[in-house]
């Protein structure tokens, strides 16, 4: 895979023995955090070796019960899967557009479920897990966020008497686009904060 | 009374700081101010897309060619400060809190650290006799009282060198200057491989409240500490800060004392509000155990109040003169507009025995006119963080037990508040008396002109004020009798009622409260008692509390933190107790501000659309008494000695300007001022109507205009400064990442990083993906990158790091082209032309009351500049025109200016708003004049303006040139067609050739394209103050293709390069 030759090789290629099997090579793979796959939360497994043997198998994650304990989460509330549909426009300056209203509907393409509590030290969180349909591509990105806007503007979260310090959203978003000069939210990555969260106390 | 004489060294302490003038001199300054001037902008706070200081950027423009700082070895200290800034930060992160962004003072506080470590581990000896240098400097030609001691030069350096101090005022973040410089002397002692020789880190405090609140603040910042303890933890000791109260230190073994003895001396000791034990000499006790303590090792020690402590004390000016490496003490902090203005109601003694009840009376009114004025705008001050007003009372005596006069004064301030509420008529009287006479000192001064502006222009009469007051400040809408009650269930608190029934208005707060209700009833206050209560003391910040007045000694001066004082009532202080004062004083001031930036609204730049509530300035200064005259005397001497203007005539000067609007209307470019109903202000319509981006591969445009990292500095500046030179004159090596190294980059991690730069800019709408990133890094075509090839080959596995570094700096240029190009594809149909109108923020219209100019701040009362500014005033109203100049500041005529004067300041001497012209500017003014000057031919038939053009939000920004405010514009009229020129003086060392800003010459042809009017031409230039030779090496190109780009060179060109704008101009 890598051509080690050269000046500093074999120096080189000790180090990368001793600390890229562990910390590189590991960092896409699904036995510690896998970033990628954050795109469906209710789809994460894990690739768990079977003590004994040298096979290994799929167990799933529940992201969303991890991550309220990694948070240390006082939880008030944890709502039912909303599924959404819904069907786009681009208006007259091309931005992209709900056509007609968003819909809850059994076999919506959109899922979305919150949790919502606070710390010990007293912030108020609002946690948004979401299937990405649109994964990765431009295209279904900005159909994916525009649901989400959509559909937190319908639930009313950015009015000023939920008073939420911060919401946690999964996957690149817009939703601070909706701030109004009063409120006082931000957002931040569920991604991020799990794998930080996870490993901070680890030593990694 | 007459004033006790003490004995008076003639120089304050502030001007013998050897230490700090040292460091100063480095910068080539003599004053704290000619380095402040150049980084006080606000925006300059945090970091550029490289990971480096505004700050360093803004130093390096200023002080480019320092002999023992150079640009490398600043962006080297620089670079250690990111980097300790970064580990306190990383936990905040992690929580969501807030991380830290230093403020101009911490950071050169930081890099003062920096500069002195470096040189102390490196060579002590000569650090020492460079100090010594600055004393005799400081010695010569002083009276024998002012003399500094230099350093005992027999002993050893390290022993001299090992101490520094830091003198800060509350509020200046000491703690958070204290864990970093944890960091940074942690990281000398590796680096010169010291760090076995390291035993302890100690932080001594003064009690254990203190203890407490920095052990939160260690984990705050992820820094291992706990409290000492004498039974354990030896086991881990180097690790963890140990934080121990300094009276826990003693020669023997106690039951809960250490013996200093048990520490060995090679420690790191912290040292908080050292100043409590150097009151009583350098032979106490304390300074015995600290020096004890870090005989081998170091020390840092941090306070407000040095000038306090080292007062008549020869031995401990000297020491703390030659330990002191930064001062921001409270002159600096106020000065820069941060916390609270104040004024002290100040009265001679006879005036004030005379007229006690008409003077207290008036310091209630103060007090209520600020909780009237809360009340009658909640909303709104509560958006500036002005919380409900309270009133207190504290004296200066740190006892449990209840100091017979702190007891007397309470007694008589609560029979005062009886005599008020009781008696209706006479207090009628004297408010009546208050608001229309004030009171008139033995000087013949009203010491209440202009105090009452709100509740004069509100209309009511006396008799209607006293009955709100009674509602407000004492919950007793009716009126009755004071009465006094002590609560058994909250300890030491007294509450003040106005009759049984109502809710308490007061509270006193200490130590012995049966005692004092005793007293109280001797002294025919009703008094009483209540079993079972909550704490109202403890309650005081919540939203719900009743409490207006609190009167306590203690507290205050104990680590209790209120935003809500907004008047000071002083009893008891004696004339030993300066320190104390002069904290108590800091912690009154104290100011969260507009969107918490700590300073008065008067003094924060606000966002358009946010203006300052009617009256604000009156919540926003805190009023100051005292119950006794004398006690007032001894608080001003304190705060004089503090350097602080002890007087309440503070001087803003308004300078006017002439103005010459021209004859026609003269053309900018501006954005519609809405698209669709939308603002375009701030990017607002664009982030509302506008398609969302998401972040692609580079369109044409964006191949063309690259991204540009020169990765050079930065390995010079880890290098060590030894090996600089050699490959300085070597072209530099462009590359590219190859699949080898992206294969190591952790896309995850630059995921996160583009996100939070995102959100950091506040560019919402755009999505960013892993995809796009991962595409990006494999394409050439849109950056290019300078570093040695040995960078980037397979080496040393650290390498990596510095990879991930460049690919995130790497793809935050090009987030921002992205984000730039997006922006201006859809606003440019929204361009237009416009006429200057005579409102424009340009003209300097809104900085000063009636018909605008500058507003002048004048520190102290430096009678010779008000003077000599009075003199160029009454030039400006004549119309003489004469040359004026003073201390470095000058006054630029220009008639073809559209207003004159421009002003410019070499030395801060003043502060002006808008911002004085920096040199670049001021040469380029000077040089135009001349030209006009000398070619009175070249301009017959044509007419010339010229305009300073504001920075953001006031003046004529181009988003999709990195947010370029060129700093002039002049228009050439020939013929009915109009010339617009955009002109920037500047040094262009920090940016490269394909810099948005550079490149903005093509731009604006894009955009005169565009608009389509034959009778317009734009055009713009780059007037670089960085010599040509340095930028050909720097961007490796021909002298003249950077002057094809539209650059001249201000220095080597002087002659010409006026000549040479105005033909391409009018080509």
């Amino acid at each position: 895979m890598l051509d080690f030759k050269g000046e500093g090789a074999d120096k080189f290629k000790e180090d990368y023995i001793l600390r890229y099997m562990l910390d590189v090579e590991s960092r896409g793979s699904s036995s510690l955090l896998n970033i990628e796959a954050f795109t469906d939360p209710t789809a994460y497994s894990l690739k768990v070796k079977i003590p004994g043997s040298d096979e290994s198998r799929e167990v799933k994650v529940d992201l969303m019960e991890t991550f309220n304990y990694l948070l240390g989460l006082q939880i008030k509330n944890i709502s039912a899967p909303h599924t959404i549909s819904a069907e786009f426009e681009r208006d007259s300056e091309k931005r992209l557009c709900i056509k007609g209203r968003i819909a809850e509907k059994a076999r919506g393409a959109w899922w979305f479920r919150t949790v919502t509590g606070t710390t010990l030290d007293g912030r108020k969180f609002l946690v948004i897990w979401r299937k990405r349909p649109g994964l990765e591509n431009p295209e279904g990105v900005e159909q994916d966020n525009l649901v989400l806007d959509t559909w937190f503007t319908k639930m009313g979260y950015s009015s000023k008497d939920s008073e939420f310090d911060t919401i946690y959203v999964n996957g690149t978003n817009n939703l601070e686009n909706l701030k109004t000069p009063d409120d006082l939210w931000k957002v931040r990555l569920i991604e991020e904060d799990f794998k930080r969260l996870m490993f901070e106390d680890a030593g990694v | 009374m007459a004033k006790a004489k003490k004995q008076k060294t003639a120089i304050p302490f502030s001007y013998k700081l050897a230490l700090n003038q040292w460091l100063l001199s480095l910068f080539g300054v003599s004053k704290f101010e000619d380095l402040a001037l150049h980084l006080r902008d606000e925006r300059l706070e945090g970091l550029d897309e490289n990971n480096i200081y505004r700050f360093h950027h803004a130093l390096v423009t200023y002080f480019p060619a320092l002999p023992e700082l150079t640009p490398a070895v600043l962006l080297e200290y620089d670079q250690n400060i990111v980097k300790h800034t970064g580990n306190l930060n990383e936990r905040r992160i992690a929580h969501g809190e807030k991380p830290i962004t230093w403020k101009y003072f911490q950071y050169l506080s930081l890099l003062f650290t920096e500069i002195y470590l470096d040189r102390y581990f490196a060579d002590p000896e000569s650090l020492r006799s460079a100090i010594t240098s600055q004393i005799n400097l400081l010695n010569e030609g002083k009276d024998e009282a002012d003399l500094i001691q230099g350093f005992d030069d027999s002993a050893d350096a390290n022993a001299d060198l090992n101490k520094l101090a830091f003198w800060m005022a509350t509020g200046g973040g000491k703690t958070l200057i204290m864990h970093a410089n944890i960091l940074q002397y942690r990281y000398y002692v590796e680096k010169n491989r010291k760090h076995r020789e390291l035993n302890r880190i100690i932080l001594l405090t003064p009690n254990e409240g203190l203890s407490q609140q920095h052990l939160r603040e260690f984990q705050a910042s992820g820094i291992e500490a706990e409290i000492f303890n004498k039974d354990g933890g030896s086991l881990f000791t180097g690790h963890s800060v140990e934080i121990i109260e300094i009276t826990k230190l003693k020669d023997e073994m106690g039951d809960k004392t250490v013996a200093v003895d048990a520490f060995e001396g090679n420690n790191l000791v912290l040292i908080d509000e050292g100043h409590r034990g150097a009151a009583s000499g350098e032979e106490g006790a304390w300074m015995r155990y600290r020096n004890a303590l870090c005989e081998k090792g170091f020390s840092f020690e941090y306070s407000a109040t040095f000038a306090q402590a080292v007062r008549g004390n020869a031995r401990l000016t000297s020491l703390y003169s030659r330990c002191i490496l930064s001062d921001y003490s409270y002159r600096y902090f106020y000065n820069d507009g941060f916390g609270k203005d104040y004024q002290i109601l100040n009265l001679d003694s006879d005036t004030q025995a005379q007229h006690l009840e008409v003077y207290l009376t008036a310091c209630l009114l103060a007090f209520f006119q600020q909780q009237k004025l809360f009340k009658s705008n909640e909303a709104a001050f509560r958006t500036f963080h002005i919380e409900k007003p309270l009133w207190i009372f504290v004296g200066s005596k740190v006892t449990a037990t209840l100091a017979t006069k702190d007891a007397s004064d309470i007694v008589e301030i609560l029979k005062y508040l009886a005599r008020f509420v009781a008696d209706r008529a006479a207090s009628i009287a004297r408010i009546t008396q208050v608001l229309s006479q004030g009171l008139v000192t033995a000087t013949g001064k009203n010491l209440f002109a202009n105090r009452f502006s709100f509740l004069n222009t509100s209309g009511l009469q006396a008799n209607t004020l006293f009955d709100e007051i009674l509602a407000t400040l004492f919950n007793a809408a009716g009126g009755g009798l004071l009465y006094v009650e002590n609560l058994k269930g909250a300890q030491g608190e007294i509450a003040l009622k106005i009759g049984a029934d109502n809710e308490p208005f007061g509270v006193i707060n200490v130590g012995d409260d049966a005692k004092l209700v005793k007293l109280c009833a001797e002294n025919g206050i009703e008094t009483g008692e209540r079993e079972f209560s909550g704490s109202l003391f403890h309650g005081i910040n919540k939203g719900d509390s009743t409490v207006n007045v609190l009167i306590g000694s203690k507290k205050f001066t104990e680590g209790w933190n209120s935003w809500r004082v907004s008047t000071l009532g002083l009893m008891n202080i004696g004339a030993t107790e300066g320190a104390q004062i002069i904290q108590l004083f800091g912690r009154g001031v104290r100011l969260k501000g507009f969107n918490q930036t700590l300073k008065r609204s008067a003094r924060t730049a606000l966002p358009d659309g946010v203006t300052r509530p009617k009256h604000i300035e009156i919540l926003e200064t805190l009023s100051i008494f005292g119950i006794h005259a004398d006690y007032m005397a001894q608080f001003r001497d304190f705060l004089e000695e503090e350097g602080l203007p002890g007087d309440d005539e503070r001087l803003e000067f308004f300078l006017p300007v002439i103005r010459n609007l021209g004859t026609q209307p003269l053309k900018t470019i501006r954005l519609k001022k809405q698209i669709n109903g939308v603002n375009t202000e701030f990017g607002d319509a664009f982030r509302q109507l506008a398609p969302i981006p998401t972040l692609s591969m580079p369109t044409e445009y964006l191949q063309k205009n690259k991204v540009v990292l020169n990765w050079y500095p930065k390995i010079q500046a880890i290098k060590s400064k030894g090996m600089i030179g050699g490959d300085e004159d070597a072209a530099p090596n462009i590359t590219y990442f190859q699949p080898k190294h992206i294969a190591f980059l952790d896309i995850a991690n630059l995921y996160f990083n583009i996100e939070r730069y995102k959100a950091e800019r506040g560019w919402y709408n755009i999505n960013i993906t892993r995809e796009a990133i991962k595409q990006l890094l494999s394409d050439q075509s849109w950056y290019q990158l300078c570093i040695p090839a040995s960078e980037l080959e397979l080496g040393d596995y650290n390498r990596i790091y510095q990879w991930q570094e460049i690919a995130i700096a790497l793809l935050k240029k090009y987030v921002e082209r992205y984000y730039s190009y997006s922006k201006r594809e859809w606003e440019m149909p929204h361009l237009e032309y416009s006429d200057l109108s005579a409102s424009d923020p340009n003209l300097l219209l809104h900085e000063s009351p009636g018909d605008g100019g500058y507003r002048i701040r004048i520190e102290d009362s430096q009678e010779e500049i008000v003077e000599k500014l009075n003199e160029l005033k009454a030039i400006i109203e004549s119309g003489t025109l004469k040359n004026w100049e003073f201390r470095g500041m000058k006054a630029i005529w220009f008639g073809k200016h559209l207003y004159q004067p421009l002003l410019y300041l070499e030395q801060g001497i003043v502060e002006i708003s808008p911002v004085p012209l920096n040199k670049g500017e001021k040469d380029f003014v000077e040089d135009l004049k001349s030209f006009c000057d000398n070619n009175t031919g070249y301009l017959s038939g044509k007419e010339m303006y010229l305009l300073r053009n504001l920075s953001k939000g006031k003046g004529v920004g181009f988003f999709e040139a990195g947010n370029f405010h060129p700093d002039f514009i002049l228009w050439l009229l020939i013929d009915g067609k109009q010339f617009v020129t955009f002109l920037d003086p500047k040094g262009i060392r920090n940016i490269g050739l394909n810099d948005p800003k550079v490149q903005f010459y093509q731009t604006v042809k894009d955009i005169e394209k565009r608009l389509g009017n034959t009778a317009v031409v734009l055009n713009s230039f780059i007037i670089s103050n960085t010599p040509s030779h340095e930028t050909t090496k720097l961007w490796s190109v021909k002298k003249s293709d950077i002057q094809a780009r539209n650059v001249v060179f201000q220095e080597e060109d002087k002659s010409t390069y006026i000549k040479s704008i105005l033909e391409k101009v009018n080509a």
